[in-house]
């Protein structure tokens, strides 16, 4: 057992002795009931569970959490689906995947909308050029699987937020 | 006479929410309760009371309660599932404790249900002076797998889609499903026709070649036209569109510019080619229902209950568009996949509706609660034109009996007035009830008028298709009210439902049993390859789809179907692939890492054109196309392939692997 201290989605979240072996997924979703995150694979493979884990530093990565224990985020902060919109008020990158219709039966939804949110971040810390945009994209999202809707609305609603906002994303 | 063999892979319908359900039995009420995902809940509940009904005490539970929740996709492989009668029988042997069972995604790969692979043997013989073909006949073998499941229905819709878009005026086709050893193959999504028109468009491609003509140009000789009898004997009933889409293929510029693009980069080691394809495909199994429910809250509020269900095909915002084409408003609550909701018709029903003569449906029809079938799976492409269509008819009675005789009250028109009669004239524009020469009147007004005069604030319909609507006419106060439904019930004011009484009830004859289909939509797709010469990695550099489907009624999701369906299709040509026997997903060892899906990497992303071509009339009903985008991208590819390599692949997927080793 570990004694689990984290934050999510800003808020300290009272420590839990937690199994060893328990995922990350399974912590969310059975011992917070925190269910916006999917379970896909439970391989890693279809990030539909990805979260965002927030660095010290300022700096944000996606991370799956069906194959990585629970124990393994002890003292980090963590942001999740739930996390986006304050009071109500979607995020410019939730409007745009509802304006693109991008998603369909939803299920993949919260793991792209982690990774392009960090990918977005990571834009305002190291902006691209115009030129190189839609590349970008296509690698930042290419580990996140979508069976329905065939990723370019998906993609098309991430280059809109990028290209809404130059001078913070764009070189 | 060309005479060639193909052959199809078993694949994974991979939705992403693997089968999950919970259930709970409380012995001492001996009621149980379920919640469940599928594509069918009255089947399901049918299925899981079967199961339960002859068991004996204390395993035979007097209630059972199932609530369907929304799902992560189906593509037809949460249809007619074994999972959820798993369920109940786990929350019948651990009585008064919550169980839930839940695939892993290894589970969902060893037990789901999976794509048919087929095994076909196609012949045609094409006259060279004229370019028509002469004859077709085809045999198809297909593995069912360790359990029947939808076998033989894939089976016969496999063979009546074996001539694709073709007028052929001898054909012959042998169909026959097999149990065997495998995984247990079912309904997805393109339904055994995916791969006899992959097959088939892949021999037409060649048979082309051989006359030599051009291969759109052939396809234009042989294509059906409106009103030409499909193989079965008889025609489609709805647009059939193929010379329109042949010619946009034929002008696209991915078509026109495929020997510049082939010549252009020759001398980079890349190999370029160029593939068309078109078919046709039905949608509806010819006995299909739709259950819908619509109620106006006094304040203009208006909510949409339907049986059929959302997983990702978009019947939500469906239903809300096509009710607020009657209400002037978008719904304010839309709940689907509800089977407990429609008691007030008191529907019965009895007989098969497949199997029986007309006699007996004359004489069952006139029990004024009868219909063929009571709620059928949101399947077979039916979403829309089906699924949709008893709230549209229940939100229609509402308008007419309802909003209407309400605005007459509000405007001072008396019963008498011939205006009383316009309500064809009146149309909603930015939410406001207008007919020329009278003040508009907005949604909210006008239900509580319908409310204080006590006129209809809620219906609920049925209807039912069987390659044609029922038809029947009810009584609403003083008026007749005649519709493409055989069941009404209204809610007058704030009072309770209640059945009207049907009369002249008109059911599809039962002799539309013995069509193949009537309903059907084409979509053509060009698509231009590249392939590394050195490594066999392949690129689709450009691609093009056009289709029809009516009237949309979310265009954006009609898109998102399409643009889904492409990457289906890509992945069902060139990744997935799913070993039969021993090696197969059978041993609990398969996952994503092994099974490749088509990710954003795969796709030209930027360079897919969709185009939807717009409904021959304003009022078109709409036509499935959830699964006619899939189809024409998998034989596209294998003709861009061969294009490109001058190898005609007769099996799939065509891997990298597979590339590098005839291009070496």
């Amino acid at each position: 057992m570990t004694r689990l201290a984290i934050t999510i989605n800003g808020r300290a979240i009272e420590p839990l002795e937690v199994r060893d072996d328990l995922s990350m997924n399974d912590f969310l979703r059975e011992y917070l009931g925190m269910t916006g995150t999917k379970f896909g694979c439970g391989a890693a493979q279809c990030l539909s569970c990805a979260i965002i884990v927030d660095n010290p530093d300022g700096t944000s990565y996606a991370s799956p959490t069906c194959v990585v224990p629970a124990a393994s985020f002890d003292g980090k902060a963590i942001r999740t689906i739930e996390g986006h919109a304050k009071n109500g008020e979607l995020t410019a990158l939730q409007k745009a995947f509802i304006d693109h219709f991008a998603f369909q039966c939803g299920y993949c939804t919260a793991g792209f909308l982690n990774e392009a949110q960090v990918l977005l971040e990571r834009l305002a810390k190291k902006p691209v050029a115009r030129a190189a945009l839609e590349e970008t994209i296509a690698e930042a999202l290419d580990g996140q699987i979508c069976r329905c809707t065939g990723y370019i609305k998906y993609h098309q609603a991430v280059r809109d937020v990028i290209l809404a906002d130059p001078q913070r994303y764009l070189a | 006479m060309l005479d060639r063999n193909f052959e199809t892979q078993s694949v994974d319908p991979m939705f992403l929410e693997p089968e999950c359900g919970l259930g709970w039995y409380d012995r001492k009420d001996a009621k149980l309760e379920l919640v469940l995902g599928v594509q069918s809940p009255y089947e399901a509940t049918e299925s899981i009371a079967y199961l339960l009904g002859n068991a004996r005490a204390p395993f035979k539970p007097a209630h059972i309660n199932t609530q369907f929740t929304y799902v992560g996709g189906g593509f037809g492989g949460r249809d007619h599932t074994p999972f959820v009668l798993y369920v109940a029988l786990a929350a019948m042997f651990f009585p008064g404790k919550p169980v839930r069972l839940a695939h892993d995604r290894y589970q969902q790969f060893q037990g789901g249900i999976k794509r048919h692979p087929f095994k076909i043997r196609s012949q045609i013989g094409v006259d060279r002076v004229t370019g028509k073909i002469t004859a077709f006949a085809a045999d198809h073998v297909l593995d069912g797998g360790g359990l029947q499941n939808f076998s033989p229905n894939v089976a016969t819709v496999a063979a009546t889609a074996a001539i694709g878009i073709y007028d052929v005026p001898k054909v012959d086709v042998t169909t026959v499903a097999l149990h065997s050893r495998g995984v247990t193959a079912g309904s997805m999504r393109g339904y055994g026709t995916i791969q006899t028109m992959t097959a088939l468009e892949v021999l037409i491609d060649e048979a082309a070649a051989a006359l030599p003509l051009n291969p759109i140009e052939f396809r234009r000789r042989n294509a059906l036209k409106q009103n030409g009898r499909t193989m079965t004997g008889n025609p489609y009933v709805v647009s059939v569109r193929t010379p329109e889409i042949l010619d946009k293929l034929e002008m696209h510029p991915i078509w026109r510019q495929r020997a510049e693009e082939k010549a252009r980069l020759k001398s980079s080691g890349t190999l370029v080619g160029t593939g068309v394809a078109c078919v046709t495909k039905d949608y509806g199994t010819g006995a299909d229902t739709s259950l819908g429910r619509v109620e106006l809250s006094p304040d203009g509020k208006i909510s949409i209950i339907c049986d059929h269900v959302e997983m990702g095909n978009g019947i939500g915002t469906a239903l809300a568009n096509r009710v607020a084409l009657h209400l002037g408003g978008v719904a304010d609550e839309v709940s689907v996949a509800r089977v407990d909701t429609f008691q007030p018709l008191g529907l019965v029903t009895s007989g098969d509706v497949r199997a029986m003569d007309e006699k007996t449906q004359d004489n069952l029809a006139k029990n004024p609660r009868w219909v063929p079938e009571i709620s059928t799976a949101t399947s077979a492409s039916i979403g829309a034109h089906v699924g949709t269509h008893a709230a549209a008819e229940a939100a229609r009675v509402i308008f007419q009996h309802g909003l209407w005789p309400a605005a007459l009250a509000l405007w001072h028109i008396p019963p008498t007035d011939p205006r009383a009669k316009d309500s064809a004239k009146a149309s909603w524009k930015g939410g406001q009830l207008t007919v020329a020469g009278l003040p508009p009147l907005d949604l909210p007004a006008l239900a509580a008028a319908a409310y204080a005069h006590n006129l209809v604030t809620g219906a609920i319909a049925h209807s039912f298709c069987r390659w044609a609507w029922a038809r029947a006419r009810f009584q609403v106060g003083n008026e007749q009210h005649r519709a493409e439904i055989d069941a009404l019930a209204i809610r007058k004011g704030g009072g309770a439902f209640a059945a009207l009484k049907r009369t002249s009830v008109w059911f599809p004859p039962t002799d539309n049993n013995r069509i193949g289909t009537a309903f059907a939509s084409t979509c053509g797709t060009l698509v231009r390859v590249e392939i590394e010469r050195a490594s066999g990695a392949i690129r689709i550099a450009k691609a093009y789809s056009v289709f029809e489907c009516g009237q949309p009624l979310v265009p954006e999701v009609v898109l998102g179907q399409a643009q889904g369906g492409f990457a289906m299709g890509v992945g069902y040509a060139l990744l997935e692939n799913l070993p039969p026997l021993e090696g197969g997903p059978g041993n609990g060892q398969w996952n994503l890492g092994q099974y490749l899906v088509a990710r954003g990497s795969d796709l030209p992303l930027h360079d897919l054109e969709i185009e939807m071509l717009p409904p021959l009339t304003p009022d078109e009903p709409p036509k499935g196309m959830a699964e006619v985008v899939m189809i024409p991208v998998v034989p596209a590819l294998l003709n861009a392939i061969f294009d490109a390599t001058g190898h005609r692949f007769q099996s799939l997927p065509v891997t990298q692997a597979t590339l590098k080793g005839v291009i070496a």
